[in-house]
C-alpha cells in the first residue's frame, strides 16, 4: 500500500483521539464512581437502575412512616402505663375509703386525693404527640376528654393510620372506645364506656361519694379493677403493633440493603477493574503520543543534501 | 537528411518537458495538505520519430502527453454510498444525545426522583395533616415534579425547532453546493472543449459531491463532456444538477417538508432516502414531534395528563384540614405543556384533601390513597391504560437509551467504513512527499542532462562552424 505522509498524520491523529476518548470515559467513570451517567450508556441496566431508585426512595419513605407511627406508640403505651399507675393507686384510696371506721373528715380529704388522681387520669387522656391529641379519634385538634361535669369524651372513634409496606397500613392511634366497660357514674347511671372515659367515671363517681361523706362499695373497686385490666388489654394492642412495625421494619431493612447491592451492580463502576483499565489506557496513549512525535517528523527531505 | 540544428531541437523538448514535470511536482508539493486535493502526473511521451533516410528512424525527443490526475472514480462512488448513512446516524446520534440530557436520567434531578419526592410527599401528609410544614413540602413537591415535566416537554420543542432550524440552514448549504458544480459543470466542459485538463475544477467539484453526498442520498453520473449529473436517491431520482442548471431545493415554511423547484417556479415535495437532511427530517416529524404517536413529547404528555386525572380524581373526593372544602382539582393543566399545581391548593395548601370524610382534621386517609394509587394505578396513557406512571416513564426512558446506543453504534461503525475507505483513497490520490523529493532529483537531473546534450551539440557545431574550411589558410 501506498502511504503518504498525510496517511501517517491521520492515522496519528485519529488514534490520538480515540485514545484520549476512552481516557475520558474512564476518568469519568472513576471519578464520579457510576458506570452509568447517561441513559444511552447501559440501557439494559438503566431500566433496573431506575426501578430500584424507586423502590428504594419508597422503602426509605416507609421506614420514616414507620419511625413516626412508633413515637405514636411509644407515647400511647407510656401514657397508658401512667393511667395504669393512677387507677392502681386509686384503687389502694378506694379500699382504704370502703372501711365504715373513716369519719367524714378523711372521706373528704381521701375525696381531695381522688380528684388529683382524676386531673392526672385526664391529663393522660389529653397526651399529645407532634402536637396531636393521641386519644382523640381523628379530631386531633380537640381536647378529648372533659371533667368539668361528668367526664364527657369530645373526640370521635376514627382511626389514624400510617402506611408502612406497599398496601399495608398501621393504625398508629389507640381509640378510648377499643375496650368497653360497664361502670357507673356519679349519677348512679350505669353504662358502656370507652376505658379512659370510663376510668374519669369512676374517678368522678368516687369523688362525688366522698366528698359527700359516703362510702366506697364493692362496686366501684370492681370497676376500677375493670379499668385497669381494660387498660393494660389496650397496652397489648399497642405492644401487638408495635412488634408489626418491628417486623416490618426488618424486612423493609433487608429489602433496602439488597436495592443497595443490586442498584450498586447495575450502576456503580467497578473501581478496581477502571482503575487498570486506566492504567491500561494512559500507557496506549503515552505511545500514541510518542508514535506521533516520531512518526510525523523524519521525511526524505532530512537525507537529501 | 535530418538537419544540422536537430540534436539542439530534441534537447529543447528534453529542458522544456523536464521543466514541465517539474512544475508538476511543485503543485503536488505546495497542495500536499489541501482538502480534496488529487496529486497530477506529468505523463510523458516521445515525440513522433523523423525518417532519417532508408530504413533508418531516430526519435525526435519528449513532450508532456497531458497532465492526468490520480484518482479512482470507483473509490469515489463507494465512499459517497457511505456518507450518507454516515450522515444519518451522526445527526441521530447528536440529536438524541440532546434529547437524554433534556431527561438527565439516572439524576436526582430528573422526573422519576422528583416523582419519588412528590409520592413521599403524601405519605408524609397523611401523618401531618394538621401540620402547614407538611402540606406545604407537598405544595413545593408537586410544583418542582410539574415544573420538571414542563421543563422537559419545553426543552424538547426547542430541540425539535432547532432541528428545524438546522434543516433549513443545511439546504441553503446544500444549495451553495449544487450551483458551485453546476458552474464546475460548465468551466470543466469548457475547458474540456479544447483538449485542455482541468484537473483542479474537477478536484474541487469532487470535494462539493462529497459535501452534498453526506447531506442527502445522491446518484451521480459523468457526461461525455465531462459535466456530472446529480439525481436525488436514485438514477430515476428528480435532477439536482444537469450541466449548467442546479435546481434549488427549500424547506416549505416552519417544520413544512422539503421541496425542489423543477426549474420553472413550480415546487414539489421531495423526501431524501438518506443523509444528514434525512436524518433531521425524521427526528423533527417522528422521535421530536409534539403530535405524532410514540414521539417523546407525546410520551410525557400522556404521562402528565395520567398523574393529573388520577391525582385529581381522589383529590376531589378528599376534603381539606377545615372539614368541608372537597371537589378541588389538585392539578390545574391537561398536559405536560401547562401542568401546575392548582391556583386554590396553592393560595392555601390547608385546602388540600387529605381527609376522606369532612370533619376529621386528624384523617389522612385519602392522602394515603393517593400515595398508593399512584404507585399502582395504570395511569397511562389514560383511556387505555396499560402502565403506572412509573412503568410508562422508566420505558420510555430504557427505549431513549437504547436508540441512542444503536445510533452511537452504528455511527461509530459507519465512521470506521468511511474512515478506512478514505485511507483508501488518500493512499491513491494522495501526496507523497517522498515520491515528490525522488520526482524532484529525477526531473532536476534530466534537466542537467539535456543542458549537457544542448552544450554538447553547440561544442560540435562550434568546431564546425568556426574550425572547418581553414586548411591551408
Amino acid at each position: 500500500m501506498r502511504v503518504t505522509q498525510r496517511m501517517l498524520v491521520d492515522t496519528v491523529r485519529l488514534n490520538i483521539s480515540r485514545n484520549a476518548q476512552s481516557l475520558n470515559t474512564l476518568q469519568d467513570q472513576l471519578s464520579s464512581g457510576k458506570r452509568l451517567r447517561r441513559a444511552s450508556d447501559d440501557p439494559a441496566s438503566l431500566n433496573r437502575a431506575l426501578a430500584l431508585k424507586a423502590a428504594s426512595s419508597q422503602n426509605a419513605q416507609y421506614l420514616r412512616n414507620i419511625t413516626t407511627a412508633r413515637g405514636w406508640l411509644e407515647t400511647t403505651d407510656s401514657a397508658l402505663e401512667h393511667l395504669s399507675s393512677v387507677l392502681t393507686r386509686a384503687r389502694d384510696i378506694a379500699l382504704r375509703a370502703a372501711s365504715d371506721t373513716l369519719g367524714v373528715d378523711e372521706r373528704q380529704k381521701l375525696a381531695g386525693q381522688i380528684e388529683a388522681l382524676m386531673h392526672e387520669a385526664q391529663q393522660v387522656g389529653n397526651t399529645k404527640y407532634e402536637g396531636k391529641y393521641i386519644f382523640a379519634g381523628r379530631q386531633v385538634g380537640t381536647v378529648p376528654f372533659d371533667v368539668t361535669q361528668n367526664p364527657i369524651y369530645q373526640g370521635d372513634s376514627g382511626a389514624v393510620n400510617r402506611e408502612i409496606d406497599s398496601g399495608v397500613t398501621i393504625q398508629v392511634n389507640t381509640l378510648n372506645s377499643e375496650v368497653s366497660i360497664s361502670v357507673t357514674d356519679a349519677g348512679g347511671t350505669t353504662s358502656f364506656k370507652g376505658v379512659i372515659e370510663a376510668s374519669l367515671t369512676v374517678l368522678n363517681a368516687m369523688k362525688a361519694r366522698l366528698s359527700g361523706g359516703q362510702g366506697l362499695d364493692a362496686t366501684q373497686v370492681e370497676q376500677l379493677t375493670e379499668c385497669t385490666h381494660g387498660v393494660l388489654e389496650l397496652r397489648g394492642a399497642v405492644g401487638a403493633r408495635m412488634s408489626r412495625l418491628d417486623a416490618t421494619e426488618k424486612v423493609l431493612n433487608d429489602s433496602q440493603a439488597s436495592n443497595a447491592v443490586s442498584l450498586s451492580r447495575a450502576q456503580d463502576a467497578d473501581v478496581a477493574e477502571v482503575i487498570t483499565k486506566l492504567m491500561m489506557q494512559e500507557n496506549v496513549y503515552k505511545a500514541a503520543l510518542a508514535a506521533g512525535a516520531r512518526v510525523v517528523q523524519p521525511s526524505l527531505m532530512d537525507f537529501l543534501r | 537528411m535530418g538537419s544540422a540544428f536537430f540534436g539542439l531541437n530534441i534537447a529543447l523538448r528534453g529542458l522544456t518537458a523536464q521543466r514541465q514535470a517539474l512544475d508538476v511536482t511543485a503543485h503536488n508539493v505546495s497542495n500536499a495538505n489541501t482538502e480534496g486535493y488529487t496529486r497530477q502526473e506529468a505523463v510523458l511521451k516521445s515525440t513522433t520519430d523523423m525518417g532519417w533516410g532508408l530504413n533508418k528512424q531516430i526519435g525526435s525527443g519528449v513532450e508532456v502527453e497531458n497532465v492526468r490526475r490520480i484518482r479512482d472514480g470507483l473509490l469515489d462512488k463507494q465512499i459517497r454510498n457511505q456518507l450518507a448513512p454516515l450522515g444519518t446516524w451522526e445527526t441521530t446520534e447528536r440529536f438524541l444525545e440532546e434529547v437524554e440530557s433534556v431527561f438527565n436520567e439516572p439524576s436526582d434531578e430528573g422526573f422519576s426522583s422528583q416523582f419519588s419526592k412528590f409520592w413521599g410527599a403524601w405519605q408524609d401528609l397523611s401523618g401531618s395533616t394538621d401540620s402547614y410544614a407538611a402540606r406545604a413540602a407537598l405544595v413545593q413537591n408537586a410544583s418542582v415534579m410539574a415544573d420538571t415535566l414542563r421543563r422537559d416537554y419545553q426543552q424538547l420543542v426547542d430541540v425539535r425547532n432547532r432541528a428545524d432550524d438546522e434543516i433549513d440552514s443545511k439546504i441553503t448549504e446544500v444549495n451553495g453546493w449544487l450551483s458551485d458544480i453546476a458552474e464546475l459543470n460548465q468551466q470543466i466542459a469548457n475547458e474540456r472543449s479544447v483538449g485542455l485538463d482541468p484537473n483542479d475544477l474537477s478536484d474541487r467539484r469532487d470535494l462539493l459531491l462529497d459535501k452534498v453526498a453526506k447531506a442527502l442520498k445522491v446518484h451521480y453520473q459523468e457526461d461525455t463532456d465531462g459535466s456530472i449529473t446529480v439525481r436525488l436517491n436514485s438514477s430515476t431520482g428528480a435532477l439536482l444538477v444537469q450541466a449548467d442548471t442546479s435546481y434549488d431545493l427549500r424547506r416549505n415554511g416552519a417544520l413544512g417538508p422539503i421541496q425542489r423547484n423543477d426549474g420553472t417556479g413550480t415546487w414539489a415535495d421531495v423526501a431524501p432516502d438518506d443523509g444528514e437532511l434525512k436524518a433531521m427530517l425524521e427526528l423533527r416529524d417522528t422521535v421530536l414531534s409534539t403530535s405524532s404517536t410514540g414521539s417523546l413529547a407525546y410520551r410525557l404528555n400522556e404521562l402528565a395528563k395520567g398523574i393529573i386525572t388520577l391525582v385529581n380524581s381522589y383529590h376531589s373526593n378528599g376534603y381539606g384540614y377545615d372539614g368541608l372544602t372537597t371537589g378541588l382539582d389538585f392539578f390545574s393543566g391537561s398536559d405536560a405543556s401547562d401542568i401546575a399545581v392548582s391556583g386554590a391548593i396553592l393560595a392555601d395548601p390547608m385546602k388540600i384533601g387529605a381527609a376522606s370524610a369532612a370533619s376529621e382534621p386528624g384523617n389522612g386517609e385519602q392522602a394515603i390513597t393517593i400515595a398508593q394509587k399512584l404507585l399502582t394505578e395504570l395511569a397511562a396513557p389514560p383511556g387505555s391504560a396499560t402502565a403506572t406512571a412509573l412503568d410508562w416513564y422508566n420505558a420510555f426512558i430504557s427505549k431513549l437509551g437504547v436508540d441512542t446506543r444503536h445510533a452511537k453504534d452504528m455511527s461509530s461503525n459507519q465512521q470506521l467504513l468511511v474512515d478506512h475507505l478514505k485511507t483508501n483513497r488518500e493512499s491513491y490520490s494522495g501526496v507523497s512527499l517522498d515520491e515528490e523529493s525522488i520526482n524532484l532529483i529525477r526531473f532536476q537531473r534530466a534537466y542537467q542532462a539535456s543542458a549537457n546534450v544542448m552544450s554538447t551539440i553547440d561544442a560540435m557545431l562550434e568546431k564546425l562552424v568556426n574550425g572547418v574550411g581553414l586548411v591551408g589558410r
